[in-house]
Order: structure tokens, then sequence, then C-alpha cells
């Protein structure tokens, strides 16, 4: 490859980091293969993996859980990220750990977060906070680091939820340049799950200095052991003067095989222009609590 | 004592319930036996909550037909088999679900003994119930019928429809061209009069015998002299027959194939997207009358039906007719040579100037095809074929047919199409699909395929999902599968759609469509892909009220418009394909008093974004008053609507209320009011009169429309009148 091939090749790759990565989210989203496959609309999920979405999830996670996580962005081999979650439930709350690196060796970052989860008013409400480690790498430029914090709440409605999350509310500088800063993000989502067959996914996101995007998703459980899913996300761009609009949505479909006490999901998404995201992560879910089996025989 | 007034609270409120679900359920079957002209508003409002649905309906002229059709020929409830309840199916007012319900409840618990047992079948709500019940017999009056062949031909039901319409404007089509510049002495561009007139014989008895004629002039169009000493320009006859020995159906005169998904052939209007969960599936009959006006898609000849055994059917037809194609002649002098160029086929029928009419029948049409059919409860597989074959060559020697966005398009003398399709039903799981071959016996053969399920999740939550692919290569002339672009070819993309019921009043609809198009086409030149969302949110605390709001988003790859180039002073060659953004917003309210005035209200506004220009807007807000007594033999319906609209792309649609089987969804732009008022008059019980005004003011125009059809001022009055008279 000569170096009049390398050059469009590296601008790509630094537009697709800057451009496109960093336009829905300034940290990489990394909510695990289910929520992937849902569009990242996991505001609402409750998952080892809610340390990064939503810290007020974890305090629904109800026993020791574990997950990790890989994706490949546009089936390019330098564009891995590689996260892991962790949560762990006490008497006095939900406490979980969280990590992704991304990158290569000439521009990664790496996000580190510590969080914890509680419920309030007889389950009907959930709160959490997470604080995170930020750290931006371009050996040829230095590195910053950054520590930020988030914060969330979900609410139970029936068989509705609504959950809200902050992320770097306090918009850290990243340079001494006023302008280059880690923009906050706000989420809003809604889901509903009327039975543990099916769940309805929808969230609006808005990262600062960025247009909103709205994600969502389905899921389904078609036979025992396997869930479906399917879901958006929309990926606006602003259309200025000059430019022409690149507004697309990516589409995403996944599914869950699951083999308790270890659960396995795959995802995809699926970029207009860009390509194909596949991406798996693989969970472990201390035990559930079973609840004694209905008699429903007697009620007929 | 506290246990016994519990109990007494419970069962007052019980008692509450059934009376008013009684009260509801009687009311509704008292409306609709009282009078003819109630029965029509019962199946108009029904078809008024389907074309709200799916605006593309409103556009069909048979669906309407249909529907009066099932009225008259109710489906008994406790002795229909499952093939008898398909005609319901296939009208949209029962779903599958639905309908495998009720076959489940009748065979658990046997006969359903009245209506208010309906109730009881799971998954059937009262909106089911509402839009069902006219077209089931709950009682079993309905004799078996055995009757003699003459009552049969002739004892039947009769029903005559004529319309007229004209546009009361003058348009500059019907001016005499020795007024204009270019005069050549008292000659006119249309040869006839703007009159457009419209006839329908049909006779019915129930669904076992049709037979009618249809004829129609359009607008501009000679009548009885000139180039039309026929009188009518278009006529067109059928014949239909059912049940008759192992024939299902025989078809003489004109007729409609249906098969599969349409992606082969479905000479009807078809559904669209759109925010109810079953339209995504077509289903049909294969074989079905035609008594339409479009003057191309149907067959002309004969078609038969089979029952080969309790699941095989077997259907085959042939047609032969002429069709609209323009030819143009040169003749190179010194050669002595004739150069003939056939351009494409002109579907629109209408013959009104010498050069359209030159075009009428210029080319002749055979098709020949067949179905073979295995079909049980769960499970329906069939196999068919289509060949068509022209007379002249498409395309021959012209030069359109070489331009880039063409090189795919058929052209040439035959065409064969195959093609297998299937459903299947799986637990809560729907399953349907359609694989289609095309070969144009020469140079191209293509595929195409589409398949989708739609899935009951919960008693709550429905959900759709459909995928296809149609390969640029593929051809077909009469398809008309579920997809984004007109034709069937040359799309991929992946449709779901999902509905939510949470609380009994409150429903969520919601739809995403994502679709790549790999060749350029017409006006788009370049491959682009593009998405769209729509979700639905109603509210519907009553039967005389409900409240809607619904948001609609589209963002694809399309040319630079002609008037936004201009706008830029862009003076390119090269024409520039931008993503662009088309939102809508509606909200929708509607409240009925007394059963017999209903008022509705709704705000529309659109937007509309090229990525270069700036965006372009439209408001549109109308008010609806209907008022059907039911004693009185007198009705209206009347609207007043306001518009301020930027740009044609960002046009507004409004279904509109018309008089009996005619309906319409005018798109707007401009600003401007538009106003119409439509009343019918039941003479007595066999005749039926209706009437219609209809004017549109544009504010900033003084002149619409162009070419022919141009009006040389700032209003636009249409009226039409129609009589129906049945025994």
């Amino acid at each position: 490859m000569n170096k009049f091939y390398i050059t469009p090749f590296l601008l790509l790759v630094i537009g697709l980091l800057f451009g496109l990565q960093l336009n829905a989210q300034n940290v990489v989203e990394s909510y695990g293969a289910r929520a992937a496959a849902l569009g990242n609309s996991a505001t609402c999920h409750s998952d080892a993996f809610s340390t990064f979405s939503n810290q007020a999830g974890l305090a629904d996670v109800e026993e020791m859980s574990v997950g990790v996580f890989g994706e490949n962005r546009f089936l390019i081999p330098d564009l891995n990220s590689f996260a892991f979650g962790f949560a762990l439930p006490t008497k006095s709350g939900t406490f979980g750990v969280a990590a992704n690196y991304y990158g290569i060796e000439t521009y990664n970052t790496l996000r580190a977060t510590l969080g914890y989860g509680r419920t309030l008013f007889e389950e009907k409400m959930n709160i959490g906070a997470g604080f995170d480690f930020v750290n931006v790498n371009v050996p040829e430029y230095g590195s910053k680091a950054i520590i930020t914090f988030g914060v969330g709440v979900q609410f139970k409605i029936s068989d509705f939820m609504i959950a809200g999350h902050v992320f770097n509310p306090i918009q850290s500088k990243t340079t001494e340049n006023e302008k280059d800063v880690l923009s906050s993000t706000l989420k809003l989502g809604i889901s509903y799950v009327p039975s543990q067959t099916v769940g309805i996914y929808l969230e609006g996101v808005k990262t600062f200095n960025y247009p909103a995007s709205f994600n969502g998703g389905v899921e389904y459980n078609v036979l025992k052991k396997l869930e479906l899913r399917v879901g958006f996300a929309t990926l606006p761009s602003r259309i200025v003067d000059g430019r022409y609009g690149t507004d697309v949505a990516n589409l995403t479909v996944g599914a869950g095989i699951i083999l308790d006490p270890i659960r396995i999901d795959i995802a995809n998404k699926f970029h207009p222009v860009l390509g194909h995201s596949p991406s798996v992560s693989i969970s472990y879910s201390g035990k559930k609590k079973t609840n004694p089996p209905v008699p429903t025989d007697i009620i007929d | 004592m506290k246990k016994n007034y519990n109990n007494n609270i419970k069962g007052f409120c019980q008692c509450i319930c059934i009376v008013a679900i009684t009260f509801l359920v009687n009311g509704l079957s008292i409306y609709g036996q009282r009078l003819n002209q109630n029965e029509l508003k019962e199946i108009q409002d029904i078809f008024e909550f389907m074309a709200e649905e799916d605006e593309e309906i409103a556009n069909n002229d048979t669906y309407f037909e249909k529907l009066v059709d099932l009225y008259d020929d109710k489906v008994n409830i406790n002795k229909a088999s499952y093939d008898d309840f398909i005609p319901l199916r296939d009208a949209l007012i029962l779903s599958e679900k639905e309908l495998s319900s009720l076959l489940n409840y009748r065979e658990e618990v046997g006969k359903i003994i009245n209506k208010y047992e309906l109730q009881a079948i799971p998954n059937w709500d009262l909106n089911t119930i509402k839009r069902a019940l006219p077209f089931l017999d709950v009682k079993g009056e309905i004799a078996d019928f055995n009757v003699t062949t003459g009552q049969l031909l002739f004892g039947g039901k009769h029903d005559l429809f004529v319309r007229y319409s004209r546009v009361l404007s003058e348009q500059q089509g019907y001016q005499l061209k020795d007024t204009l510049p270019d005069g050549s002495g008292g000659k006119s561009n249309y040869l006839g009069s703007p009159n457009k007139l419209y006839m329908r014989y049909r006779y019915k008895y129930g669904r076992k015998i049709s037979y009618g004629i249809t004829a129609e002039k359009d607008a501009g169009e000679e009548f009885f002299k000139g180039t039309q000493r026929q009188g009518f320009d278009y006529y067109s006859g059928h014949l239909f027959i059912r049940d008759v020995g192992r024939f299902k159906g025989i078809a003489l005169g004109d007729y409609r194939i249906k098969i599969g998904q349409g992606l082969t052939c479905w000479t009807d209007v078809s559904n669209g997207k759109s925010p109810s969960i079953e339209t995504i599936k077509r289903q049909s009959d294969v074989l079905e009358p035609y008594t339409s006006v479009n003057e191309y898609l149907f067959f002309r000849g004969a078609a038969a039906t089979l029952r080969l055994n309790q699941k095989m059917e077997l259907t085959g037809f042939a047609s032969f007719k002429n069709v609209d194609n323009t030819v143009d002649r040169d003749t190179i002098d010194e050669l002595n040579l004739e150069i003939i160029r056939i351009g494409s086929i002109q579907e629109t029928g209408n013959h009104r100037t010498e050069s359209e009419f030159d075009n009428k029948g210029q080319n002749t049409q055979f098709n020949a095809g067949g179905d073979l059919k295995w079909e049980n409860q769960k499970f329906k597989l069939s196999f068919s074929g289509l060949y068509t074959r022209f007379d002249k060559e498409i395309g021959d020697n012209n030069v359109r047919f070489l331009a880039p966005y063409n090189l795919y398009r058929f052209s040439g003398n035959q065409l064969l199409n195959l093609t297998v399709n299937y459903k299947y039903s799986k637990g809560n799981i729907n399953f349907f699909g359609e694989t289609s071959y095309s070969d144009n016996l020469g140079s191209q053969s293509g595929l195409a395929t589409l398949n989708g399920a739609i899935i009951s999740m919960h008693p709550k939550v429905d959900f759709s999902i459909l995928h296809r692919y149609f390969q640029p290569e593929y051809q077909s002339l009469f398809s008309d599968p579920f997809m984004e672009s007109s034709t069937a070819t040359n799309e991929q993309g992946l449709f779901f759609g999902l509905q939510i019921k949470p609380h009994k009043m409150w429903t969520v609809q919601a739809y995403s469509d994502y679709y790549t198009h790999q060749w350029i086409r017409y006006r788009v030149d370049a491959p682009t892909n593009g998405h769209e969302h729509l979700i639905q949110l109603t509210f519907k605390p009553s039967r005389t009220f409900a409240i809607y709001g619904r948001f609609d988003t589209k963002t694809e790859g399309n040319n630079l418009s002609s008037d936004t180039e201009k706008e830029l002073e862009l003076d390119n060659e090269i024409d520039i394909v931008t993503n662009q953004r088309r939102n809508r917003w509606r909200l929708d309210l509607r409240l009925t008093l007394e059963k017999t005035l209903t008022f509705k209200t709704r705000l529309q506004t659109s937007s509309f974004e090229n990525g270069l220009s700036p965006k372009k807007r439209g408001y549109m807000l109308y008010q609806d008053i209907s008022y059907s007594p039911l004693s009185f033999p007198l009705s209206f319906d009347l609207r007043y609507a306001l518009f301020d609209i930027d740009a044609f792309e960002a046009r507004i649609y409004a279904y509109e209320k018309d008089v009996l089987y005619a309906f319409s969804i005018p798109s707007f732009n401009n600003r401007g009011r538009r106003f119409y008022l439509n009343l019918r008059y039941k003479l007595n019980g066999n005749i039926t009169l209706w009437a219609r005004y209809a004017r549109t003011t544009y504010d900033n125009l003084d002149e619409i429309s162009t070419g022919n059809e141009r009006i040389l001022d700032n209003k636009r009055t249409d009226v039409k009148a129609q009589i129906r008279v049945s025994f």
C-alpha cells in the first residue's frame, strides 16, 4: 500500500472516530450485545453493563453478574471495542464496575466506571450514580485523563418504565482550548415490558453540541432459550450550508441464547453507507431466586 | 356486612358493564337493520376507519364494494369453515389472530349463541366486534341456498349507478384554438366535452353469481361522435359464477388475478405501509370479478378455479386485450423507409386529444397463466406462472429505452414469470412470502423475493417484520407487492411494525422501514438509500370521542427538484442527489353527538429539507361536519380547510368523503382554502341521489395547473351528481 492510499484510509478512520462515533456520544457506547441489538437503548435495562448505561438499573440486578463484550465496527480490523461489566448486589444496594477500551495504538480511549444503584419507595423507583475515569490517548499528541460522573433514575409504572440518565453534566474540558470538551449526554428512555417474553424500548439521546438521536428496539422470547431482537438508532447530522446531509439510521438485529447461568448475545448494526458492525457478549449471572410455581390448574 | 357491601358494588359494576355492552352492541345492530341507507353508513364508517389507517384504500373504488358484498352475504359464525372466513380476513375485517381465536373458541366452547358472546372470544375487543358484526350472521337465519336457475339469474339484486362530474372552471384544453395565437380554426386540444360520465350496472345473487357492465367517458373524451362512435370510451363487462360442480369460480369477460404476495401479479389496489399490522400481508382468492374503471389493470377473457380435492385448487386463465401504446412513425423518403418507434404502454386510459387517441389500442397483450394451490388451516403453498406476449415490441427503436435508468426496464414482446408463495402459521407466528423469477426469453432474467412474519407477541403487543429483495433485473408487468418504489424492481428493504394496546383506551402504533436501491431510478441519478418511521398514539375513551397524534418522517436520496436548482441558481448539467427529509405531524380529533352529528378536526403540518436550500413548511387545518339522521332521508358532509404550504415537496394529503363509491385523497400545495359539500337524498327504498360541490381557492396563484388542464383563475370548482337505482 503506497502513501497515496494510506492517506484517505487514515482520513476515513479519523472521520469515523470523530465524525460518526463521537457524533452520537462522546464516549464509546458499550452496553453489551443485547443493548446493541436494540439500537443501544439501554437506559431502562438492568444487567452487568448498567454501570455504563444507567447506574439506576443496577438496583434491579438480583444476583452477582458479570459480562464481557466485544464489537468490531464496519468490519475494519482496527476499529474494535472491548468492555466488561460486573455487578454485585448487597443488602444496601448494588455495586458495579465496568471498563471499556476502544481504538488502536495510535488512538485509543479507556473508560472505567464505578457505579452504585439502589431501589426506593417499595421498588417503584431506582436511583444510581457512577464515577467515571475517561482517558484519551493519541501518542503523537499525548494523553488526557478526565474524572467525571453520571447519575440516573428509573421509575416503574405498571408495565412501563421511564428512565433518565445524565453523563458528565460538568462538560469537562479535554484540552486547554475552551471548545474541546467532553460533551454532556442526556438520555430519556421508556420501556414497555408486559411479560417476560416481550420488551419494547425507546429512547432519546441528546449529546450537547450534536443533534438529538432516537433509539429503540423490540425483543421477543421466541423459544425458551432464544430471544430475537430488532432495533434502530438514528444518527442525524446537522445539515450545514454547502454540505450534503448525511442523515442515516442504523438498523440493528440480534439474538440471545440463554444457557443458564450463562447467556450469549450477538448483534449486528447495519449502517447503510459504512456497513456491518457485529458484536458479541457473554454474561454470567448467579442463580435467580425462583418463585414457587403458581398452581394455574386450581385457578381454572 | 362489609363483604356483602363489596359484593354489591361488584355486582352493580358488572351490571353496568353488561348494560353498557348490551346497549353498545344492540345500538350497533339496530342501527344496522333500520334502513338501507344506514347500513351503507355503517359500512362507510368501517371503510373510513380503514381508509384512515391506510390511505391507499381510499383510492380503491372496489374495496368499498367488497365491503358491501360481504355485508350482503354475511358469514354464518357457527357454520362457516376457515375458508368461508377468508374473504373477511382478506378485507382486513378480521385479523389472522382474531380469526384463529374465533375458530379455537368455537372448537372448545361450541356454538356461539348470540352476539354478546363475541365478547368472550380471546383477542376480540369491542373494536373487533364493531368492525366484524355487520358482516357476521350470528343468529343463523340465512338459509342455505337451493334456488332455481331463473331465480339465480334474475331474482337477486340489481344495482345501477350513473355518475356525472365536471370541472366547472374553464380549462385551457377545451378552449377553441382560434382564440389562441396558434389558432387553426375552431378546434380545441381536447376533442370532447369536460363532462365525465360513469355508468355501472351490476347484478348479484349473494356471492353465487355476479354479472354487470361498466362504462366510462373521461373528461375531454368525445361521446357518440368523432373518435368515439361507440359511445363511451371504455366498456367493461363481467360474468362470475361461484361453486358450480367442482368449479370454485368461473369468470368470463373481465376479471382480476391476485397471486401470493403480489410479486408477480396483483391486478388490484393494495396496501402499502400503514400503522396497522396486518396490512403488510397480501391475501386474496386468486380469481375475482372485475368491476372497476382502471383501463389497464385487468384481464379480459376467461378463467376458472377448479377444486381438485379438499386441499388443492387449480386456477387457469387466458386473456387477450388491446392496450394503449405510444407509436411514432418517421419516413425517410429517399430510402422509402418507414421507421416505427414503439414507446411505453400507456395506463391512464385517457383519450382526450388526437395524440392520446392515436395511441389507443396500438398494441395487443396476451396473457395466460395458472396457479396450483395446496392449503390447509396452517399451511399454504402455491406455484404459479404468468406468460405475457405483446404484438409489437415494446421499446423498439426508442431512444428513451436506452437511458441508463431504463437499463433493466422491460422491453421486447414477451415475459415469463414463475413464482412460488407460501403461508405458514406456527403458534402465534404467521409466516408468509413469495419468490418470483422473471425471464424475458431473451437477454434478461431476474429474481425477487419477499418474506415476512406477523407475530402476536403478547395479547397487548403485535409485531410485524418484512424483508424484500428485488433484483434490478427482475421484471414484472402486473406486480404490486409491499414495497417503497412504484414497481417491484431494484429494491432491498426491511420493514418492521409494532402495535401496542397497553390499556383499552390507548393504542400505540409504529413502524420503521429501511431500504436501498442498487441502481439509479427515474429522476434519481445515483444508487440511494432511505428510511421511514411513523409513530401514532390514539386515545379513544368512548365510542363517540377519539383523538390521535401521528408523526411520520422519511429520509431518502433524490435529485434536487428543478425549483430548488432555480432557487439556488445552480446551472448544473448533472443533477445533484442529496438526502432529503420530509416530516409530517398530524393531530386528529373526532366527536360524535347523538349518533347523527360528527365533528372532525385535523391539524397537519409538514416540513421538507434537501440539505441545500432553506427548510420548506406546510400547514393545513380542516373542520368536517357530517350529519346523517336516522329517520330523515337527507344527509350531508361538509369540510372547510385552510392550507399554507411552501413547496410541492412539503405537500399535504387529505382524505375526502365523496359520493358513494367515489373516493379521493387530493394533495395540497400553495396557499388557500378548500370547501366541499356532499348531499345525499334517499328518494325511496330503491333510489338514492347524491350531489357534490367542491371548490379550492388559492391566495397566491393567478392560474392553476399547466398545459391542457390550466385554469386562468385562482379558483377551481368541481361538481358531481350521482343516482343509484337498486331493486
